[in-house]
């Protein structure tokens, strides 16, 4: 009669992660996550003073602000 | 503080790995990952992961320590914090850290696993290093335990699931996972257990001490 002899857990789960690469992402957190480095890119295409204008602005009011 | 460690097998022997918040440093050195070629999943995580994480540390909600959350909570218990721990050892000196794991604790203190990562084409003495994902939901159950959380939780996919259905010994996770306090017990005292077996005596002892 074969016995069939039962694989170690830990043994099991390492074979399997050598097999399947672990990289998991939640389907929410990586929308969230895609959406910040849009909204990062999009603001370094428009940065929120144009080069140029606090430098007139403090020209004209001798003042930064 | 005790240090979150765990073990993976590298070259034939069982060794330690430390699982520790990521300050600003950890967090730009795992988003270089992205600079790996080919580009993989790990990789495109670890980078997604440290944005979201600096875009949450403008905004005040990320700890960089276990002490920072701690004082987080105790400024105000229903805080939503996130966090990024990342893996490493001195003993792998070719890859500063091994795998990430970004994670938020909820308003009704339990924690939610967003990303997991392990970096990719990991070795030593030529031989690939194995366990480190499990290993990193060992290290991220010790944390749960030694904050009293009860309940780690995260949304799984078709590839995430049969990894966690493995690591929990519970082969029905469909597309979340939820581990409560007995699972999470259970889990730990599984990979203890198994360490025990695996480590030499006076290795074991020094883990426990």
């Amino acid at each position: 009669v074969k016995t069939r002899q039962r694989r170690d857990w830990l043994d099991e789960v390492f074979d399997y992660e050598a097999s399947h690469p672990v990289a998991f992402a939640s389907p929410r957190a990586l929308m969230e996550a895609r959406l910040i480095a849009e909204m990062d890119k999009a603001r370094g295409h428009r940065p929120a003073h144009p080069r140029g204008i606090a430098s007139r602005h403090r020209r004209r009011n001798g003042s930064a602000f | 503080m005790k240090p979150f460690i765990f073990y993976v097998e590298a070259a034939g022997e069982f060794r330690a790995v430390e699982l520790k918040f990521a300050a600003e440093a950890e967090v730009r050195s795992v988003r270089m990952w992205r600079k790996m070629a080919p580009a993989t999943d790990a990789s495109e995580f670890a980078a997604l992961a440290a944005k979201r994480w600096f875009y949450y540390t403008r905004e005040g909600a990320t700890a960089a320590s276990l002490d920072e959350l701690r004082a987080a909570i105790a400024r105000n218990a229903r805080s939503e914090i996130a966090f990024l721990l990342v893996a490493g050892a001195e003993w792998t000196t070719r890859h500063r850290f091994l795998a990430l794991a970004y994670c938020r604790r909820t308003w009704c203190h339990r924690l939610v696993l967003d990303f997991l990562a392990v970096r990719p084409e990991l070795s030593f003495a030529g031989q690939p290093i194995r366990g480190v994902g499990t290993g990193m939901i060992f290290g991220l159950a010790s944390l749960a335990s030694s904050l009293g959380v009860d309940v780690i939780w995260g949304e799984a996919t078709a590839s995430s699931a049969p990894f966690y259905g493995k690591v929990l010994g519970t082969p029905s996770v469909k597309d979340f996972f939820i581990i409560r306090q007995d699972p999470m017990r259970r889990l730990r005292q599984r990979y203890l257990a198994k360490l025990k077996k695996r480590l030499a005596p006076s290795e074991w002892r020094t883990y426990c001490s």
